[in-house]
């Protein structure tokens, strides 16, 4: 029997997403499957990491993955995109580039053990797999009437795609596939994989004030009543920065940004405080009311 | 045999591969770009520029690593990555705020193990005083009532068992990179 797989939530679940990381482990507990998380993990580095070191950010991960084989974990599921991105070049990079593997062991101060590499997935593909797929559409409770969604999957869980191991890195279809398990209809738009600015957000907010009006204009345009998102980054700029930048282009989106986790969580039943949706700063109560989900 | 001169463009073939040298100017780069089309940001410029050994006095800041001018890139130039290789260069200098935004982050890192985020952002915001960022703090601080409402920030850091060990790490680092962090 495989293992529990295990769990890496990172700082942004367990401080300004936190229901992201709290949806995420309400959903798996509802799914019957138990999250081992990564005793005393660090953080990732995320984007100040690579900006400033080749080396630390895939130190950081490769200490993570250690610990992790130590608790004898085979599977780790990392819903922030941030990290998985970062674990997911760390393996790449270890396993092609002889040098950097010589200089992060010594770093490290231990070798790189090849033989068992932990196999780093995203929820979006976890969920997707077969048998909790199944799962899913056995214990639906909620049927949502008539709620039309779009998925927005940003940068990184597609690419580099050779390092995310995608071939369509422009089109993945994860999210589609599990709102259409839970009867949520969704809607084709072309900011599926488009940048909302990331990081620059906090440094240079204004350029991500811009590229997300594009990114809700779309979504508004296209009639969708909600975005559906899998990254903390993504959810901070479309969701607590929407105001700003309604503000600043003088328009009107109001469009509620829900996690996948969340979205999924709802239709099997959980409640709104359990997944954490009140903690939104565009308030999805209504449209949950108006469609039968709350 | 004749050492060949360590210009930046002979530095980044050493350290990022040649990949560099089958950029043929097409564009596809600048038009996938997303922070190009709302800054003056141009990926092919910056690659344009040293390939012909010019000085690159580009915002590299400006790119927000989504990876879509590598992904599509018909000749496979791995452009984040000779991005990057700027952008670590840039920051063992004194810098712009994109400098202290990565150096309170990490800061945050190696203190704690992991991010505390109220503490990295008020470093950040403390330091960073342009007039562009007094805007920018400005209008975010009517985020703020939002944050302690909703509980979506704490108020003290979470600290590994162990934060020696990332100490460790942070100054193995800088001895093996030989870089400023």
């Amino acid at each position: 029997m495989e293992n529990n797989p295990g769990y890496y939530p990172g700082c942004s679940l367990t401080g300004s997403s936190r229901e992201y990381g709290k949806s995420t482990e309400k959903l798996y507990e509802a799914l019957g499957i138990t999250l081992q998380e990564i005793e005393d993990w660090v953080c990732c580095g995320a984007t100040p990491g690579h900006s400033s070191s080749h080396l630390l950010p895939d130190a950081l991960a490769l200490k993570n993955l250690s610990q992790a084989k130590k608790q004898g974990i085979e599977k780790l599921i990392t819903p922030c995109m941030a990290c998985y991105s970062r674990f997911k070049f760390a393996q790449y990079n270890v396993s092609r580039d002889p040098g950097i593997r010589e200089k992060l062991e010594e770093i490290l101060g231990e070798k790189y053990d090849d033989e068992n590499e932990i196999d780093i997935v995203h929820p979006l593909d976890n969920l997707n797999e077969l048998v909790i797929l199944n799962k899913i559409k056995k214990n639906i409770k909620k049927i949502p009437e008539d709620l039309k969604a779009v998925c927005y999957y940003g940068c990184v869980f597609t690419r580099p795609p050779e390092v995310m191991g995608v071939s369509d890195y422009e089109n993945p279809c994860q999210m589609e596939r599990l709102l259409d398990a839970a009867g949520i209809e969704t809607v084709e738009w072309n900011y599926k994989t488009k940048c909302c600015g990331a990081a620059l957000s906090i440094s240079n907010t204004e350029i991500a004030l811009d590229l997300c009006k594009e990114i809700l204009s779309d979504a508004k345009s296209r009639g969708a009543d909600m975005i559906v998102v899998a990254c903390p980054l993504c959810h901070v700029n479309l969701d607590l920065r929407q105001g700003q930048i309604e503000r600043k282009h003088n328009l009107k989106f109001k469009i509620p940004v829900l996690y996948i986790t969340q979205v999924i969580g709802l239709v099997l039943g959980l409640s709104v405080e359990d997944l954490g949706i009140d903690k939104h700063f565009v308030d999805a109560s209504k449209l949950l009311k108006e469609k039968r989900l709350m | 045999m004749k050492k060949r001169k360590m210009t930046l463009k002979n530095k980044i073939i050493e350290e990022t591969g040649g990949g560099i040298l089958k950029c043929f100017n097409c564009g596809i780069c600048a038009g996938s770009c997303p922070t190009a089309r709302v800054s003056n940001h141009n990926p092919r410029k910056i690659i344009r520029k040293i390939l012909l050994n010019r000085e690159v006095n580009d915002d590299v800041w400006l790119c927000a690593n989504c990876f879509m001018c590598s992904a599509r890139c018909p000749n496979g130039v791995d452009i984040p990555k000779i991005i990057d290789y700027l952008k670590v260069k840039a920051m063992q200098k004194r810098g712009n705020h994109n400098v202290i935004f990565n150096k309170s982050f990490l800061r945050s890192v190696e203190m704690f193990g992991r991010l505390y985020e109220a503490g990295f952002l008020a470093e950040f915001k403390m330091r960073d005083i342009s007039i562009r960022a007094v805007k920018g703090a400005i209008n975010d601080i009517s985020l703020v009532p939002h944050f302690l409402l909703k509980g979506k920030i704490g108020f003290f850091p979470h600290k590994v068992k162990n934060p020696d060990e990332i100490k460790k790490i942070f100054k193995k680092v800088r001895e093996v990179e030989k870089i400023k962090l």
